[in-house]
């Protein structure tokens, strides 16, 4: 069943007649944007978002997410050229890259640095696919029985995991976590129809929108900082001479038979850190790179230079790609902070992320095919897998260029360019200019986020979740007898209910964490 | 010790903010309207902004107890510079004062020169020939191919001539 789905999957791809360009163009600006230092693939989301929303009707639903979907991955990789190159991580998944990856640069190595850079990333994300479209199938035949206690309890825990896991610090990530929230509750009441919160501003009667507020905390927060720098890229000599090593520029087989065992334990942790929500890409790379360096025989070697030291992050932080996805299409919780854009670019297309995605009706109309939601979602696993096709193929052919061509952009007008094309695209988003002033608000507050170790990401994810969670909330209320007593009961309308077994995994996530957050600080002061 | 003390003193200004921030949501929470249900419109906002006043404060406790931690690499404000922050935002507040008096064409011009001189472009020709491209390929992009809503400056009226970029 689930292969024919797969192959119904590219057939639904191949007959768009556009998805399949935006997954090659996807996979090229990934590359890019994850390959600029200090700007990300959420922040090349967050600029091309509305004009993939005002163009939805005309590429059909299908181009845009997978367009959305593969940037996720191909910015991932990207980011491990500017760690290899530049020294600085392109993204935070790319910092454990780094260690490994300069030196090799430095000794004239580049060239394999990059080679082994691009096979482990595309080795770690078809890892992380297939746990995906398997683990998410079998979980959403579960979780599709769920109720509103259920949902709310499940919104409760995310918050609570994401809140605790995202920043060094438990209380600062709970706070961006009630922040998000707090500002997404502004706007009309789904219920009661009442205006809530809105300051006496009419704009804001309809609510923040999500573009504004993803542009202001990740892209002119960055573009400050940038300014702050006035930093230019500065990459040494690739090809450096002296070098008697034939292989210097190339990952060769052998060290690839080396490699392949440690690069599957490293997927291994990645997908698993992927699908809890909150644990990114920047985790999971640190987490496999000290584990395979404990394991390595050579651990002495580890940081001046071995391509294990990159196989192991790079697999690892690629493998999250796809199973952060699991929780946004079996639970409705976006793991990451693409996955919870993701669910702007799915309620455009009249499909609501939960469970539900995975049934054969209704019908939708897209990109001039009638396809079930099914269908679309297996489309979009498909162009995930093309999309890793596509930015091994460019990254291990070209990595060099576009890093060569990156470090000689003149960043005073690269940054400038950024901050117009974010301006615009807030402005773009409902065509207000109060739009583009929370935008700039926003790039404040995620400047100040940023200096003071407050989590962005949990900000936005919570942002996305709470009208839902809300809404779970209130509508548990109306059939609850009990009151709040409903969340902790086992039974409600005579059904076995999971709500306390969530709001008990929450509670111990947090309680584990700061157990093993106060043992970290013990163990630094002694 | 030095960068200690320092970082609680952020801490301390962290947690004002946040109990501020707190206290503006439940002032605005307690706007709504009241309803005939147990959990009405107002339970989620009282119940989130309490909750971030607790956090204000306890990140208070934290910083009186002294238990902020180390210094960590980008932490704090002592690398920020206010001159190219204020800069960065200026660009943007002239943006919107421009766009609402004389309309997008021009705000996408002041805009952009101000980002350029904010970052050290200081080359004349460079930054009349890049601010007018960018210019037109904006106005050409977003009000032409986009179709987005093009309004009158209050002050003045382009639109006639910026008409002709956007094909309209």
């Amino acid at each position: 069943m689930i292969f024919t789905d797969i192959l119904g999957g590219f057939e639904t791809l191949l007959n768009d007649q556009y998805a399949i360009w935006f997954v090659l163009l996807a996979s090229f600006v990934g590359i890019v944007f994850g390959a600029l230092p200090g700007l990300t693939a959420a922040a090349a989301i967050a600029m091309m978002l509305p004009i993939l929303i005002a163009y939805n009707d005309e590429i059909g639903g299908l181009a845009g997410l997978a367009f959305l979907y593969v940037i996720g991955k191909s910015g991932r990789y990207g980011g491990s050229i500017a760690a290899i190159l530049f020294n600085t991580p392109g993204t935070a998944a790319s910092a454990a890259t780094m260690q490994d990856g300069y030196p090799m640069t430095q000794s004239g190595r580049a060239g394999k640095a990059l080679k082994t850079a691009t096979i482990s990333s595309a080795f770690g994300d078809y890892f992380g696919e297939i746990v995906l479209i398997f683990g998410a199938v079998f979980i959403a035949t579960f979780t599709r029985k769920f109720g509103p206690p259920e949902n709310f309890a499940i919104y409760l825990m995310a918050f609570i995991i994401i809140g605790s896991v995202v920043s060094d610090s438990i209380i600062k990530g709970i706070i961006s976590t009630l922040f998000g929230a707090s500002i997404a509750l502004i706007g009309e009441d789904t219920i009661t129809g009442q205006f809530k919160m809105t300051m006496g501003i009419d704009e804001l009667e309809s609510g923040m929108a999500l573009v504004p507020l993803l542009i202001g905390v990740f892209v002119i927060s960055e573009v400050i900082i940038q300014a702050e720098k006035s930093a230019k890229v500065k990459m040494i000599d690739m090809n450096a001479r002296g070098i008697d090593d034939p292989t210097a520029q190339y990952f060769t087989w052998a060290e690839f038979k080396r490699c392949l065992p440690l690069m599957f334990r490293s997927s291994i942790i990645g997908s698993l850190i992927g699908m809890m929500p909150g644990l990114g890409s920047s985790v999971a790379c640190f987490v496999a790179y000290g584990e395979e360096k404990r394991k390595a025989k050579n651990k002495d070697k580890w940081g001046t230079g071995v391509v294990e030291g990159i196989a192991a992050p790079e697999s690892a932080n690629n493998a999250v790609s796809g199973p952060s996805m699991i929780p946004l299409l079996t639970l409705g919780i976006p793991g990451s902070t693409i996955a919870a854009v993701l669910i702007g670019m799915f309620l455009v297309n009249g499909l609501q992320v939960g469970p539900q995605i995975f049934a054969t009706e209704p019908p939708l109309f897209m990109g001039g095919q009638l396809i079930s939601p099914r269908e679309f979602i297996f489309g979009m696993f498909a162009a995930g897998l093309v999309g890793i096709a596509c930015y091994a193929l460019i990254g291990y052919f070209l990595a060099p260029v576009i890093g060569r061509v990156i470090s000689k952009l003149p960043t005073q007008y690269l940054y400038p360019f950024i901050f117009m094309i974010s301006i615009a695209a807030s402005y773009s988003s409902r065509a207000s200019i109060w739009d583009v002033g929370f935008a700039l608000l926003f790039g404040v507050i995620g400047y100040g986020m940023r200096r003071t170790n407050f989590s962005a990401a949990a900000f936005i994810i919570a942002f996305v979740l709470t009208a839902s969670m809300e809404e779970a909330f209130r509508q548990s209320m109306i059939i609850s007898d009990n009151g709040l007593m409903l969340f902790l009961s086992f039974e409600y309308q005579n059904k076995f209910s999971y709500a306390p077994i969530f709001l008990i995994i929450g509670t111990a996530v947090v309680v584990f964490r700061a157990i093993s957050s106060q043992r970290a600080k013990s163990k630094a002061g002694s | 010790m030095l960068h200690e003390n320092y970082k609680t003193k952020v801490e301390y200004g962290v947690s004002a903010t946040v109990i501020l921030v707190g206290l503006f949501f439940i002032y605005q929470a307690s706007t709504i309207g009241s309803s005939k249900e147990m959990f009405g419109p107002d339970a989620m906002p009282f119940a989130l902004s309490i909750s971030t006043v607790f956090g204000g404060v306890w990140l208070a406790y934290r910083a009186f107890r002294g238990k902020v931690g180390a210094v960590q690499a980008g932490y704090g404000f002592l690398e920020s510079d206010l001159k190219r922050i204020s800069w960065v935002i200026g660009s943007g507040a002239a943006f919107i004062l421009t766009f609402y008096l004389f309309g997008y064409f021009l705000a996408i011009i002041l805009g952009y020169t101000l980002m350029l001189l904010s970052f050290g472009v200081r080359d004349k020709v460079k930054i009349l020939v890049s601010t007018l491209l960018m210019a037109f390929v904006f106005q050409w992009l977003f009000m032409g191919i986009m179709r987005l809503n093009d309004p009158s400056g209050a002050l003045l009226d382009l639109r006639p001539y910026t008409n002709i970029i956007s094909g309209e």
